[in-house]
């Protein structure tokens, strides 16, 4: 009942209208960054958040958010119409979404794909709403060994969970850690791997990083190949019609992707597109006929969209809750609520309930205000498409150095995101993931805190992570994230050999 | 031999053992606390670790495992590109940073990207215009000015 008066107050502060219209704003680029290729929600609120700068922190959070929820919208656009991934976690959707289109079905894909974002996204935000102060009060009991394992397990949990090899991940995770320490030892004041350089011993901002490696390594990478004009499939607005049929068909793909996209989501460092990719393999095993998919399947991009809107939705738990980002653009978010001059973590459903419970109201009428704009306006949104990718590109690189300008006011900055830009588009060569870097950036200052006060508390012995139950836990769930690895890998061998055998 | 997995492993031990070398001269422990060089030290650790892991499992799988770079017009774009990223850096303070956007934009549509004249220049004078009145006039970011005032 106290949650259902809390949010009651979100909704009162949510409904101003300034606040409305930053959510409004925020959903509208969303859904424009989740339709350009090169550039997802990370890079996107990282870019965009200059121009929250003077506003209230509830109205540039509900903005931002907008923006990281409103791409996992946009990206079905580009999937269904084009065959091209606007955003990451629409891969899955691509894969029947664009069959679908092919055979005449553009509209009921674009439809599915946003009633089922939508119910799926308002159930994972209840859920938040009601998850989140449980897990912000388990929280409060926390010390500092228990904030160690646990911004540990966030970067042990990316790597062994997300796609991609674990060890590559990890090494990742580490790089981010080194980027991290360069600047001043908080304890000491001691300047720390600047090499006599000034403008190092403010250390390297976590802004500059994740628009180089996100905004303009991807958009290097999208340059390789010149892009030849794309012929896209012209949508209705009569075509979004749904059959009855079409709706028996998909409203237990709606609810098991919903369902399937919330748990991972809730997973630190696992994000969207494993959750789209998991959703879709559970409905495909699901699903009576399963032959179906991968040849324009509707439940399948319904199980997807949903999966993929849940899984973001659900991020936002241990991040508002623990101070833990669940994804590459949560951990843009934490570190835009450090900007803001608001210390993320447990205490900050008590300390700023009214900043919280905006949020989460916000975010139900996001989804709201989204699944209006895709439903109906799917066709001009689709318009979009139509200008080439070449006159987007030059805008995206210099709106990425201005906004690294802006957070600092140095040039330096700006050469450092050229620089981590370069980095990104060889991780991208290289199939390194990125994530795991910024999670580790933002992750490193709880990580060193909490670790250093530990060992200064237990007098330099380690025991301490081992002495309290929930930090026994922790430090048993860190070693099995990184033990699963090898149990998956081990499996794999072992149904090869049988494999073998047999044949 | 698997150049995707050996060449970030050995950067990633180069850049561990920088790291090491680097807070050598920071004390690792001082009295009953960890000191400045103590999370450096594990974190170059793992680097190493990690690294010999990639490495060892690299040269036990074998086979190719390369990059796909472009081909050379998409690997000329990628570079000159990046040159005239870097090139905005140190003309900013002179040109005006606004300017310089705009120049870079026109100079990469027209000359690496190769798009027709008119709609590049469109492009990048309504971008220009769009920083401008967004981060100079709204949000009144101190941005670098040139003899044009923007």
């Amino acid at each position: 009942m106290e949650t259902l008066g809390l949010l009651g107050h979100g909704f009162a502060t949510a409904f101003t209208p300034a606040n409305l219209l930053a959510t409004f704003i925020g959903c509208l680029l969303g859904q424009f960054i989740g339709i350009l290729p090169g550039i997802g929600p990370a890079a996107g609120i990282a870019l965009l958040l200059p121009i929250t700068f003077g506003v209230p922190a509830a109205t540039a959070l509900m903005m931002l958010s907008g923006i990281m929820y409103g791409a996992m919208y946009g990206g079905t656009l580009t999937s269904v119409l084009i065959n091209v991934p606007g955003e990451a976690a629409s891969v899955m959707t691509a894969v029947d979404g664009h069959q679908l289109a092919k055979q005449g079905r553009a509209g009921a894909a674009l439809s599915i794909a946003a009633i089922g974002s939508f119910i799926a996204g308002v159930g994972a935000v209840a859920l938040l709403a009601f998850l989140c102060p449980v897990l912000g009060g388990f929280a409060l009991k926390f010390n500092a060994p228990e904030f160690f394992l646990l911004a540990t397990l966030g970067l042990t949990t990316t790597a062994s969970l997300g796609s991609g090899s674990t060890s590559k991940a990890l090494l990742m995770a580490v790089f981010g850690l080194i980027v991290a320490l360069v600047g001043t030892d908080p304890m000491t004041g001691l300047p720390r791997l600047t090499f006599g350089e000034m403008e190092l011993m403010d250390g390297i901002d976590f802004i500059p990083v994740a628009v180089g490696i996100f905004g303009i390594g991807e958009v290097l990478a999208s340059l390789e190949a010149s892009q030849t004009n794309v012929s896209f499939i012209k949508t209705r607005l009569r075509d979004l019609w749904l059959t009855k049929k079409d709706w028996v068909a998909c409203r237990m793909a709606i609810l098991r992707g919903g369902t399937v996209g919330f748990l991972v989501g809730l997973m630190p460092g696992v994000g969207p597109v494993v959750a789209s990719m998991l959703a879709y393999a559970v409905e495909h095993r699901a699903s009576k006929h399963p032959e179906r998919f991968g040849k324009g399947a509707l439940d399948a991009v319904a199980a997807a969209e949903s999966a993929n809107n849940s899984a973001v939705q659900a991020a936002m738990i241990p991040m508002l809750a623990l101070g833990i980002p669940g994804s590459a653009a949560t951990a843009v978010l934490l570190a835009a609520l450090v900007l803001l001059g608001i210390r993320p973590g447990p205490m900050l459903m008590t300390q700023q309930s009214e900043l919280v419970w905006g949020l989460i109201a916000s975010m139900f009428i996001g989804n709201v205000i989204l699944i209006i704009m895709n439903l109906p306006m799917a066709p001009l949104f689709a318009a979009s498409l139509r200008i080439p990718y070449e006159y987007l590109a030059p805008g995206i690189l210099v709106v990425s150095l201005v906004g690294s300008f802006a957070t600092t006011l140095s040039l330096f900055n700006v050469g450092i995101t050229i620089f981590f830009g370069v980095i990104g588009y060889l991780m991208l060569k290289f199939n390194l993931p990125r994530a795991p870097v910024v999670l580790a950036i933002v992750l490193a200052p709880l990580m060193e805190s909490s670790l250093r006060q530990s060992l200064m508390l237990s007098l330099g012995s380690p025991l301490i992570f081992l002495q309290r139950p929930i930090s026994a836990i922790l430090f048993a769930m860190v070693l099995t994230s990184l033990a699963l690895p090898l149990f998956r890998r081990k499996k794999v061998e072992a149904k090869g050999d049988e494999l073998d055998g047999t044949v | 031999m698997r150049t995707l997995d050996v060449a970030p492993a050995l950067v990633m031990l180069g850049l561990s053992a920088v790291v090491y070398g680097g807070t050598r001269d920071l004390s690792y422990w001082s009295e009953f606390t960890p000191g400045p060089a103590f999370l450096p030290t594990w974190v170059a650790g793992a680097g190493v670790l990690i690294s010999g892991v990639i490495l060892v499992q690299a040269l036990r799988k074998g086979g190719t495992g390369k990059p796909e770079w472009p081909d050379r017009a998409g690997g000329v774009r990628v570079l000159l590109t990046t040159g005239g990223l870097m090139l905005c850096v140190p003309l900013a303070p002179h040109l005006g940073f606004v300017a310089t956007t705009v120049v870079f934009m026109v100079g990469m549509m027209l000359g690496i990207l190769r798009r027709k004249l008119v709609p590049s220049l469109l492009t990048a004078l309504t971008t220009g215009l769009l920083i401008y009145t967004v981060f100079v006039w709204w949000l009144k970011v101190a941005l670098p000015t040139g003899p044009l005032g923007f």
